[in-house]
């Protein structure tokens, strides 16, 4: 009697999850998985002009530096400032050329005049320009590190959205979020660092059902994740994937399914 | 009982060291002396305040045409990222409007905070170059 009882919980315990079904509504639970902008953007030429005039400004203001307090006097060190500091006094005449860049030339000039002398150590600085930006690699995160990147995946059965954001129907005993995590888990593999933000979902995106067929509508709550490192691995049912900034995706994804989510996503 | 007669001699002779370097900065002697003024100078001597550029007169215009142009362009930039906020808040209410209709439990779900808030320590901001690890 005991053990048919236990018996009974265990299989009571592992019911087939069952899909969502409110009022006739499929409820799919999606990710919107991103990938913040990594590096500033650019400064526009006005940005450009007025920092160079602020710059102008607090020069002829200033006092000088004392550069025999910086400086041992005849060192190789003091030579150079002072060849930069010619430099920086010629820019200040000069309406087109800025402090920083006369400074960027001078250095230029310096290292091609003194090639004998012992070089302090520079710290590397990578291009902002990444080999994924010049190959428009669609696949690779560290392209257009400027803005942010979206997840899309290309599902074979689906003519309506070929291209979509991973989604997956939401079962009767989970949450929104624990369905998203699920879903990007199964599709997209668990090699990547994600986080989700919170438990709320940020977008809505509803099919009303077609009528005079049994086919039921769908609701799809978009939920908000970063990722940190790592790539897709995609699994049987998908494709092909993309990671797209929010120009790309407007191109790649159907009209209505972008009108849906557009308002989303950020501008940068 | 030699240690202590070393010490002491030690102390003595530098102290004689200080006193013969201090009466020497005195005078303005060339060489290691002018170190200290230097030093003093540089620490304790108030900046020169007739540097401060007058106001000027048709150059104001300009001045104050430049400024006004950056606080318009400063302006701008503010009220685009605060509509594209606002844009997102809206999406965000809409989605769960429609989740409190179709769903309660899904709805009180959404809302319940986690116990631990934690947000990731890999999150940073934008740099100028890419990070060397890639």
């Amino acid at each position: 009697m005991l053990r048919s009882t236990i018996i009974n919980a265990r299989r009571g315990l592992a019911t087939t999850a069952s899909p969502l079904i409110v009022k006739n509504n499929r409820i799919l639970a999606s990710v919107i998985l991103s990938r913040t902008p990594q590096i500033t953007r650019d400064a526009t030429p006005f940005e450009e002009a007025y920092f160079d005039y602020r710059e102008k400004l607090e020069r002829q203001e200033a006092t000088g530096t004392p550069s025999e307090f910086y400086f041992k006097k005849g060192s190789v060190a003091e030579r150079r400032w002072k060849h930069e500091e010619s430099a920086r006094q010629e820019a200040m005449k000069d309406i087109s050329s800025s402090l920083s860049d006369a400074v960027q030339e001078s250095q230029v000039t310096w290292q091609k005049a003194n090639e004998g002398l012992a070089v302090v150590a520079k710290a590397e600085k990578l291009d902002r320009v990444t080999e994924a930006d010049k190959t428009d690699d669609k696949k690779s995160l560290d392209r257009s590190l400027k803005q942010t990147l979206y997840l899309v995946i290309k599902r074979a059965g689906d003519n309506v959205n070929p291209w979509q954001f991973p989604q997956g129907p939401v079962d009767t005993t989970e949450y929104l979020h624990e369905a998203a995590e699920r879903t990007l888990k199964q599709e997209c593999g668990v090699d990547m660092d994600t986080w989700f933000v919170g438990r709320q979902p940020i977008g809505l995106y509803k099919q009303s059902p077609t009528k005079g067929q049994e086919d039921s509508g769908v609701k799809t709550f978009f939920m908000k994740a970063r990722v940190y490192a790592g790539q897709v691995k995609p699994s049987q049912d998908i494709t092909d994937f993309a990671w797209l900034t929010k120009e790309e995706l407007s191109k790649t994804l159907s009209p209505e399914y972008y009108k849906a989510i557009k308002d989303s996503l950020s501008n940068i | 009982m030699l240690n202590t007669v070393r010490t002491s001699a030690v102390r003595r002779a530098t102290y004689s060291l200080c006193q013969s370097r201090l009466n020497s900065t005195v005078s303005t002697a060339p060489g290691g002396d002018t170190r200290l003024e230097t030093i003093r100078r540089v620490l304790f001597e108030p900046t020169r305040r007739e540097n401060v550029i007058a106001l000027e007169g048709e150059m104001l215009e300009q001045h104050e045409t430049i400024e006004r142009a950056w606080k318009l362009h400063r302006m701008r930039l503010r009220e685009q990222r605060e509509r594209s906020l606002e844009l997102q808040f809206r999406a965000m209410n809409a989605a769960m409007n429609e989740l409190e209709k179709t769903s309660d439990k899904l709805f009180k779900g959404a809302l319940v905070k986690s116990r631990h808030i934690t947000y990731p320590k890999q999150a940073k901001i934008p740099t100028e170059t890419p990070s060397t690890h890639g």
